[in-house]
């Protein structure tokens, strides 16, 4: 089984304080840690779980900036076969069409059986990329994805709804997944793995590799077009405590008493 | 007549003998050499040219740390160790007398058999009391198997022929000189064989006598009788200090599962279950014995080596060292060292245990998910607790704090340590600090944004790599700062400052690296601050094990405890080198056991019962599992836990007790 799995590096913005930058069409990244995305992990570790299952390799792509490569070298530790990159230069400022497009012809190069990609990024949060890359592919797809049964030249996939339900589909091969967290438990990548990968050498795409125009993805061909990101206000009932844990644990009591929460 | 040693009296078949002395020696020599394979087999590991030798005197010839806390161990051990030290001497001093130069003659002799017969019966109480304090006294709290019945009785039997086949000589044909052997001449009394019953007699029990011998000189290399030469060179080893880190390329390179200094460490283990009786897990009830671990990985390392009497094949894969310690007990070891200075043969089962910690790492096999969320947060955040970086300075708000990166020109580093960064409650720890140092003058710049973790957990849990890769970070920090001291609230970075970075950098030897109890010492030497009485108060004191064991820092915290007014130090049934680790080192922070107690729950009970107001500690990890187990085990609102910094930054003048 040939799978191509695309990965995303991005900020891990859980617990930061996020600030806009000046432009106010981004945020300021200097001190963030990044890595890869959460979803993408997952679908690595199941693409790997289903090459030492079935047979087969597992590639992994990126379009993202130089500092991407850690984010690949990463997955080859795990225990994918090959990664590539795309050159992202024409790719900058790109939506997730844009993105989808590139992968798209990225994924012509080879003869795939599945492409995976993560539900979701944890940066933008479009979950845009993996359907929209099917429909370039003309492939079928199943998103939220919780489970992958292989059955000769299909598959059956879980996927998680909304209230505790599951959906199972049976998906004909070559198909797009986009995969859920918590599919899988992804394994531990060690520096000394990562170190053994490290004079692996990761090709890098130009956009005619992958058949893609000068011009037809990027900023301006966007279909999308941000025009800006901003802190929502405090709402009118928010209140946001601040001080030492324990004065904000007894103005928390207090609120709750005021309210009646408890006698 | 002159008084002589008698050789082969009685006994015709001297060829018979020496066949069978030369299969048992040849037998023996093999089985040493094979160990010494064994051993060498394992990775060598970088040590320096210092040696102490007082270390190996006092450790192997006096049996001292034997004695520690357990003096009928040490009697047994002593009675025999000198018993079969003299019986062998004796032995290789008649045969010199019986080959090449004859000399045990006249009071010479009369004064070497009476020596022997002292030692056989030396041993004999050795093995007597052996039984004695595993049955009766039950003082060593040990784990008893076949193979120790063999070895014990085998010795008994040995010494015990021996001295029956002393007597029905003296029974038999009574010398012209009086012989003095007690024992020889007490059972030729007893004995009521004629002269020609006693001269079979003798003879029956000196060929049992001889085939019991050669066959313990035969076994010996394949039995736990190694300890013997292990022990020795173990601690010979112990004596050189440990100079450098191979690189994870050079580790890689030798290949092998444990070093020779870990596979001479198992071989040198005789079970005394010390470590074990001593380890806080255990204590709690998890399912984790260092001695058993030690056990388990040497016949890992015996089997993968197809080591025996008759060399098996090793197997065709070589198996894994990720599982060379019971799957969960690997990870329950909190690296408190407290088996490594228990153990008389300096065995250090923490670093064994590590060993396999490693290969799982490395493997990503069988790591527990919080501890595996642990490491890639030190990968991804620098610190254990998905810090942002942005934050990392949270604690100094408010405060004025100088900065390296923004100019401060200082030689002394404060480094905080993650957890006193990013915990909220913890955070009062550098703040009062800061406090401390401002009222003292004492002067200090910080990294800032700059500080990564110490990684103390991190390498404990195995992951070398990403240690050194933070390690590499913070010491190119200290160089680039023109950092000369370094001082920590945290045990755990003091610990790997002072004695893991000078195994990477040359120049992390030279850098003075102190726990903020030692800079208290001196900043509070001689009344110095004027610190102010917030009334009496009881505390007691927990010494972190990073701190006191793994650094040997006990009387610095104690120093600054008794210059604080109003403050009555009360100590804990087991503190200083024998403090109950809290649990909390060596990655265990993050991994819970599926059995037993929380040991910070049995530390708070110690530490309660002493009736204190407060307990004292002066680490984070110690200060969050003891105040978590004040909670659970219901001592809260009797005792609470603090920091030592905390408690000293009360009594400024000025400043509220709270």
């Amino acid at each position: 089984m040939e799978i191509l799995v695309c990965v995303k590096r991005v900020p891990d913005t859980a617990d930061a304080e996020v600030a806009l930058r000046p432009d106010g069409r981004g945020i300021r990244e200097e001190d963030l840690a990044f890595g890869i995305n959460e979803w993408d992990n997952y679908a690595v570790e199941e693409a790997i779980r289903l090459k030492e299952k079935h047979g087969g390799a597992v590639t992994v792509a990126t379009i993202g900036p130089a500092e991407s490569e850690d984010v690949l070298r990463r997955c080859l530790a795990m225990g994918a076969d090959d990664a590539v990159m795309i050159d992202e230069a024409s790719f900058r400022g790109a939506d997730p069409y844009g993105i989808a497009r590139g992968l798209a012809g990225l994924a012509r190069r080879k003869a795939y059986d599945l492409v995976l990609a993560g539900a979701l990024a944890g940066d933008d949060g479009y979950g845009m990329t993996g359907p929209v890359l099917a429909g370039y592919l003309g492939w079928p797809h199943a998103t939220l994805v919780t489970s992958i049964e292989v059955e000769g030249k299909k598959i059956a996939v879980a996927r998680e709804l909304e209230g505790g339900l599951e959906e199972i589909l049976a998906v004909e091969l070559p198909a797009v997944l986009t995969i859920q967290t918590g599919i899988n438990e992804p394994r531990y990548v060690s520096i000394m793995g990562i170190r053994k990968v490290r004079s692996k050498d990761i090709p890098v795409l130009a956009p005619a590799d992958i058949g893609v125009g000068a011009g037809e993805v990027g900023e301006n061909a966007n279909l999308l077009r941000s025009l800006g990101l901003s802190t929502p206000p405090a709402g009118a009932e928010a209140v946001m405590l601040k001080g030492a844990p324990a004065e904000v644990a007894q103005r928390i009591l207090d609120i709750v008493k005021e309210r009646g929460g408890v006698a | 007549m002159e008084p002589f040693r008698e050789v082969f009296w009685n006994i015709p078949d001297h060829a018979i003998f020496y066949s069978l002395a030369a299969v048992a020696t040849g037998v023996f020599l093999y089985g040493l050499y094979r160990r010494y394979r064994l051993w060498t087999a394992g990775w060598p590991e970088k040590r320096g040219r210092s040696f102490d030798w007082k270390l190996v005197a006092g450790r192997v010839f006096a049996n001292a740390s034997i004695f520690r806390g357990d003096p009928v161990g040490g009697v047994t051990h002593i009675l025999i160790m000198w018993g079969f030290i003299v019986l062998f001497l004796g032995t290789v001093m008649s045969t010199i007398d019986h080959w090449l130069v004859s000399y045990l003659t006249g009071d010479l002799y009369l004064a070497y058999a009476f020596v022997l017969d002292i030692a056989g019966v030396a041993l004999m109480a050795g093995v007597a009391l052996a039984y004695l304090r595993r049955y009766v006294l039950k003082s060593g709290k040990m784990v008893t198997v076949i193979r120790d019945h063999v070895v014990l009785i085998l010795i008994f039997f040995v010494s015990l022929t021996g001295f029956m086949v002393e007597g029905l000589r003296l029974r038999a044909a009574p010398p012209l000189w009086s012989e003095p052997s007690p024992v020889g001449q007490w059972i030729a009394s007893v004995s009521a064989l004629d002269v020609p019953g006693a001269l079979l007699a003798h003879r029956i029990w000196w060929w049992i006598h001889s085939i019991a011998s050669l066959s313990l000189i035969a076994w010996f290399p394949f039995s736990k009788f190694i300890h013997v030469f292990a022990a020795p060179v173990n601690l010979v080893y112990e004596g050189m200090e440990s100079s450098a880190f191979l690189t994870l390329e050079e580790r890689e390179a030798l290949g092998s599962d444990f070093s020779a200094r870990q596979r001479i460490m198992m071989d040198a283990c005789t079970q005394c279950n010390r470590c074990t009786v001593v380890c806080p897990s255990a204590a709690a009830g998890e399912p984790l014995s260092p001695r058993a671990a030690v056990d388990e990985a040497g016949s890992f390392v015996r089997r993968a080596g197809g080591f025996g009497l008759f060399p098996k094949r090793p197997p065709a894969e070589p198996p894994k060292r990720g599982t060379a310690v019971g799957p969960e007990a690997a990870w329950l070891c909190t690296t408190c060292g407290h088996c490594r200075i228990e153990c008389p043969s300096a065995i250090s089962p923490m670093d064994i245990i590590r060993e396999v910690r490693t290969a799982r790492v490395e493997s990503g096999e069988n790591v527990p998910d919080n501890l595996q969320e642990m490491l890639e947060s030190v990968y991804k955040f620098k610190n254990p607790w998905q810090g942002a970086k942005g934050k990392r300075m949270d604690w100094a708000a408010g405060l004025d704090i100088p900065v390296f990166a923004d100019g401060a020109k200082e030689t002394r580093c404060f480094y905080v340590g993650c957890t006193f960064a990013y915990d909220e409650r913890l955070q009062e720890v550098p703040r009062s600090a800061a406090a401390i140092f401002a009222a003292a003058g004492y002067r200090y710049g910080v990294l800032g944004k700059e500080e990564v973790c110490c990684s103390e957990f991190v390498r404990g849990a195995g992951e070398d790599g990403l240690f050194f890769e933070l390690a590499g970070q913070n010491i190119d920090a200290f160089e680039r700062h023109g950092v000369e001291e370094i001082v920590t609230p945290c045990p755990h970075g003091m610990h790997t400052f002072a004695n893991e970075y000078r195994r990477m950098a040359p120049g992390a030897a030279a850098r003075r690296v102190l726990h903020v109890s030692q800079a208290l010492e001196e900043i509070l030497r001689g009344g110095a601050l004027g610190l102010e009485d917030r009334g009496e108060r009881a505390v007691t004191y927990h010494d972190p094990c990073f701190l006191g064991r793994r650094s040997g820092v006990y009387d610095a915290p104690r120093n600054v405890l008794r210059s604080i007014p109003g403050v009555r130090l009360i100590e804990m049934k087991r503190s200083r080198e024998r403090s109950l680790c809290c649990g909390g080192g060596g990655g265990r922070m993050w991994v819970e056991a599926s059995a037993g107690e929380k040991m910070g729950e049995v530390r708070a009970r110690e530490a309660a019962e002493t009736g204190a107001d407060i307990i004292v500690t002066a680490c984070p990890f110690c200060f969050t599992n003891i105040d978590d187990g004040v909670k659970t085990a219901g001592h809260e609102g009797r005792v609470i836990v603090k920091d030592l910094v905390e408690l000293v930054a009360e009594c400024l003048p000025g400043r509220d007790g709270a």
